[in-house]
């Protein structure tokens, strides 16, 4: 088994599984958002004013926010239905998928306030 | 209402036509659907967020201690801890939706209640019409 070197192994398990560990896996995450899309969107920027836009947002934010509609610290009977068939790991991997996606049109209020 | 009689153009075949229809034809008083359809028109036309979207620039003064937060690149709710959302750019029903939800208890955020709780129903309208405006 001397076909690979071994510094090609490592690299690869090394980019492999830093970003999984840290961030959630992206793909996995984009193959359980199907159902999401509906609502949000296909690009994560939902053209729908009552449902929330998800591409670029914090990935931390966004899987809180799934636990909490999870948990019924949300109260949402949509979000409730769709987060309670969820794992964990599912949470995590779909807040990493959104979080990637290109195109945000969301930002932070940094100079946007009057007097700024 | 006139009795009818021949030779006030009755016609000759006339299924289903009542005197009472005959009489609404000949003096022009039979109601029309058409001022019952332009008034749906109208009412469809308006701008459905037209009585409910807020002032964008009182918005802008009045996101001043949303800012302390949401405004600071990377800030994080300090326990547990996780980024405080990108607020800018949303979307204004959802905004508004959520900004309620905090005010109601049904979002579990004792900061963020506290905020819904000092806003008034013209403010929430306001500050999400500014932030709904807002660009990366």
């Amino acid at each position: 088994m001397k076909r690979y070197p071994a510094s090609l192994l490592i690299t690869t398990l090394a980019v492999c599984a830093a970003p999984a560990f840290a961030k959630g896996d992206i793909e996995a995450g984009k193959a359980k958002a199907v159902p999401c899309q509906a609502c949000h969107g296909a690009d994560g920027n939902a053209a729908d004013p009552q449902y929330p836009r998800l591409a670029g947002q914090y990935h931390d934010y966004l899987e809180r926010a799934l636990r909490e509609y999870k948990s019924g610290d949300r109260k949402n009977p949509i979000m409730a239905g769709f987060a309670t068939t969820l794992s964990d790991e599912d949470i995590v991997n779909v807040a990493a998928y959104f979080s990637s996606l290109p195109g945000s049109k969301l930002t932070d209020l940094h100079d946007k306030v009057q007097g700024d | 209402m006139p009795a009818v009689a021949a030779g006030d153009g009755w016609p000759l075949y006339s299924p289903g036509l009542t005197p009472e229809k005959f009489n609404q034809r000949r003096t022009g008083t039979k109601m029309t659907r058409a001022p019952l359809l332009a008034a749906v028109l109208l009412i469809t036309s308006l701008p459905s967020f037209a009585a409910d979207k807020g002032d964008a620039a009182a918005g802008k003064t009045k996101v001043y201690t949303c800012a302390g937060c949401h405004g600071i690149p990377g800030w994080k709710n300090p326990y547990p801890n996780y980024h405080v959302p990108k607020i800018g750019g949303q979307n204004y029903d959802y905004l508004v939706a959520a900004l309620n939800g905090y005010k109601k208890g049904e979002r579990a955020h004792p900061t963020m209640r506290a905020q819904g709780e000092s806003l008034s129903e013209q403010d929430i309208r306001d500050i999400a019409t500014y932030l709904s405006s807002l660009t990366p």
